[in-house]
């Protein structure tokens, strides 16, 4: 096992490493269920299966502290489904054109569109190119 | 209960695309022979060419043998257009949109049609079964 976590740390400086610690670093707060990035073409920058409960081993005292040990090295995190990309990259450009000032114009903003179910919310924004979704526990 | 045919429901589940820069949906088969084709208000017929599915079909195979299993979909941007096909053996699905459409929410559609065209394929296989193997 711990062959494995040495193998998984010395994989360091791939194209994405540096997306994939951004991607990390949003998704290690508890109440962070997944995170997801799409392109401008509404695709998942990679993919990745739901991470279910019982594999999260950060706390567990046996496991190193990296929190991809039991993952593999993708672009979605956690229950975020790289299938749903397409869709969350619509929502995001869909209210992108609710704004009614052009996008060249100085007081443009760009919104950020929140997705409230009963026990998640689920958080986007698109700032040009990527869009980026927040799946969240409670509201 | 009413029931709706191939035609209807491909129509119902691409029309919500057409805004987003979807401009034709065709289901046919690898000879290019089309059973279904739905066209946005703005798209000519002439966009949908037999060439798509023929070319697709051999692609297909050809991405098949790569090593990675069985290919599910390709799809092909260009300058004005993009084109997103998908393998429904012995069917193909075509769309051809906008270069600036969404892709993802493309395959999306592509996977729901998939449940459509999967009955005309069930049909299919149970016609062969049932002419012992013969067409």
């Amino acid at each position: 096992m711990s062959n494995v976590a040495t193998i998984v740390t010395l994989q360091n400086n791939t194209m994405e490493s540096a997306l994939e610690a951004i991607l990390d670093k949003l998704a290690s707060p508890d109440d962070v269920q997944g995170v997801l990035i799409a392109d401008e073409h509404g695709l998942c920058l990679g993919g990745v299966l739901p991470e279910a409960p019982s594999n999260r081993f950060r706390h567990s005292p046996s496991a190193p502290s990296h929190p991809n040990y039991f993952t593999p090295h993708h672009t979605a995190r956690g229950v975020a489904k790289p299938a749903s990309a397409g869709s969350v990259a619509s929502i995001a450009l869909h209210a992108r054109d609710l704004t009614s000032s052009p996008r060249d114009d100085d007081k443009f903003q760009y919104p950020t569109v929140c997705v409230e179910t009963t026990n998640s919310t689920i958080i986007i924004r698109n700032e040009g190119a990527y869009t980026l979704a927040i799946f969240k526990e409670g509201q | 209960m009413s029931s709706m045919s191939v035609q209807d429901a491909v129509e119902t589940l691409s029309f919500p695309y057409y805004d987003q820069g979807l401009k034709a949906v065709a289901i046919s088969d690898r000879d290019g022979v089309t059973l279904v084709k739905c066209l946005s208000s703005t798209a000519s017929p002439s966009i949908l060419e037999q060439v798509l599915p023929t070319t697709f079909a051999v692609a297909n195979a050809q991405a098949s043998k790569l090593g990675l299993k069985k290919n599910k979909s390709i799809v092909s941007i260009f300058g004005l257009h993009q084109v997103v096909q998908l393998d429904q053996s012995p069917l193909i699905i075509t769309m051809v949109a906008n270069a600036h459409a969404n892709t993802g929410a493309l395959l999306d559609l592509g996977n729901a049609l998939k449940e459509i065209t999967q009955v005309i394929v069930n049909a299919m296989q149970k016609q062969q079964a049932g002419n012992g193997g013969v067409v």
